[in-house]
């Protein structure tokens, strides 16, 4: 019986461990995706967190399941989704026209770097998640349609129609 | 699926854009380009997809930010934990450590052995990462050791499941509860108020130094001879608390007891890192009280009446509460009247409106009386 009882702080603490090893691993990646998707460092710091505690959610649930870095992406994108859907409920007005604040170290503040920050706010989160995941997480399309729940078509196209908003606003900046 | 020529392209020049379009895909590419005017002015040429995707990967590059997450989602994870275990362990855990407890000391022969080896119940202590059970017994060491030999594994099974939800189990000295007859109690183990309430309570190990002087004081007394106390890892622990005396509330005050075995315990005490959650305890049946209110004197309605207001009275009320066999007030008197007989009746109604927890006599509930006094002063 205490076998029973003893199992949940058993698999918390593999899940635990395990998650251990996943931050140390991904945390940086992550969190850099996550301040380029909402534009604010310590958003992406809390999101980040989010994410790697899903984790451990899931992990606890059945600490043997494979946990791959996509998947991290996966929950990290379908938290920033969400975290910007919601700002823009929040902050929909005329006078906020800039959702995004620039929130890059100033060893960071390249012109292209502010640039392409200002003009990733301005796109919508799902078609900035298709072209972060792709040019800038590394992935292929299909690995990212994956990652998003949609087709490999879809992300292309999305790809294709941020890369025109960002043309159209890198050159207007 | 069939797809405008726009819709097409885009899918085709996002293929472009990620380098991943075989060359008829590129070649096709070209070719709506060059023949669609909207398209070349959208999203521009082959070169222009290349350039913007460059910008973004090489944004990368110039990263330097490296936030750390270990500790703060440690803390989180630690936190939620905690928190799964408290749900688990939360109102039906006490129920469950308290069966696991019978469990363990009904099939161990505990009780069985209580009465024939040992002539003290045992105690088990919980300290830090080891449950400790302690049994005074009148046997030699040999006869003891034979005795704590099956028990010893069982002890350990009752640690795991301990350990789990950090429940603190004390199987106290006897004359120091007040719980009836083998009653298992569950009672949260923050530091209780040194009130009359709580001296009835067994010592517990979560209790603060101080607190402890006060609490443990009656329970125990000076260490007797000829008596082995023992651990299941077989060393002498703690020669202190041997034979207990009957708890009489109110006849023994802290200021007696300085110095000997309770200081020791308590310093002891004190210095657990980790404080437990809960603790439970098994009560034998020869126990005496007073009736108490079922909440502590605290649940005694102290509210005044528009009629006490509206008179001004203040002053000390002193009462008597005759308490029947089940813990129903019966009939109240005054022993202190305040001079505001508006008082005293006001303080006779709340000490009725409670119910108590009877009084008992060697384990049997009896009618008692409960004495109670209360200062009403208007701010």
């Amino acid at each position: 019986m205490e076998h029973v009882i003893a199992a949940p702080i058993d698999d918390s603490r593999v899940a635990a461990e395990r998650v251990e090893g996943l931050i140390l691993e991904h945390q940086t990646k992550l969190a850099r995706y996550l301040r380029r998707m909402v534009g604010d460092a310590e958003v992406a710091v809390d999101l980040a967190q989010d994410a790697f505690l899903a984790a451990y959610r899931m992990l606890r649930a059945d600490p043997e399941r494979p946990l791959t870095p996509g998947w991290l992406y996966k929950t990290a994108t379908n938290l920033a989704i969400s975290y910007l859907r919601r700002q823009k409920l929040i902050r929909w007005s005329p006078i906020d026209s800039e959702r995004h604040g620039i929130d890059l170290r100033s060893d960071e503040r390249s012109a292209a770097s502010v640039d392409l920050q200002t003009a990733l706010g301005k796109l919508a989160p799902e078609q900035a998640a298709c072209v972060m995941l792709t040019t800038y997480a590394g992935y292929t399309s299909f690995e990212a349609a994956d990652i998003l729940g949609i087709s490999a078509d879809a992300v292309r196209q999305r790809v294709c129609r941020a890369m025109r908003t960002l043309r159209v606003v890198m050159a207007n900046v | 699926m069939m797809r405008s020529p726009h819709d097409r392209f885009e899918i085709l020049a996002g293929a472009v854009a990620l380098a991943e379009a075989s060359d008829a895909e590129r070649a096709e590419f070209a070719a709506h380009l060059s023949t669609c005017e909207r398209c070349r002015a959208d999203a521009g040429g082959e070169g222009e997809l290349v350039r913007i995707r460059n910008i973004v990967a090489n944004a990368r590059a110039s990263e330097t930010w490296t936030p750390d997450l270990s500790a703060p989602v440690r803390i989180r994870m630690f936190a939620l934990a905690r928190r799964k275990v408290r749900l688990a362990f939360g109102a039906l855990g006490t129920a469950i450590a308290a069966s696991l407890v019978l469990h363990f000391a009904i099939g161990s022969g505990f009780f069985g052995r209580m009465q024939t080896a040992f002539t003290d119940p045992p105690t088990i202590k919980y300290e830090g990462q080891r449950i400790v059970v302690e049994r005074r017994s009148a046997l030699d060491r040999q006869e003891a050791q034979a005795h704590r030999a099956p028990l010893a594994g069982k002890t350990r099974a009752a640690h795991q499941a301990l350990v789990v939800h950090q429940t603190v189990l004390v199987v106290a000295a006897a004359p120091s509860l007040t719980s009836t007859a083998d009653q298992v109690v569950g009672k949260r183990s923050s530091p209780p108020p040194p009130s009359r309430r709580s001296k009835q309570i067994a010592p517990k190990a979560s209790v603060p130094q101080r607190a402890i002087a006060q609490v443990a004081a009656p329970a125990l007394a000076p260490p007797e001879a000829g008596r082995t106390a023992e651990t299941h890892s077989g060393t002498p622990l703690r020669p202190g608390a041997g034979d207990v005396p009957a708890f009489a509330p109110g006849k023994q005050s802290a200021a007696n007891v300085v110095g000997g075995a309770p200081q020791e315990m308590s310093a002891g005490l004190a210095g657990k890192a980790a404080p437990p959650q809960a603790t439970l305890a098994i009560a034998p049946s020869y126990v005496s009280r007073d009736p108490v209110p079922d909440g502590g004197e605290a649940s005694i309605p102290a509210e005044y009446s528009q009629l006490a207001r509206a008179e001004n009275a203040e002053g000390t009320v002193g009462v008597e509460v005759a308490v029947d066999a089940v813990g129903n007030p019966i009939s109240c008197s005054i022993v202190q009247p305040s001079g505001y007989l508006v008082l005293d009746e006001l303080m006779c109604k709340a000490v009725e409106k409670v119910h108590y927890r009877p009084a008992m006599a060697n384990g049997k509930r009896v009618p008692g009386t409960f004495r109670f006094s209360r200062t009403f002063t208007l701010e």
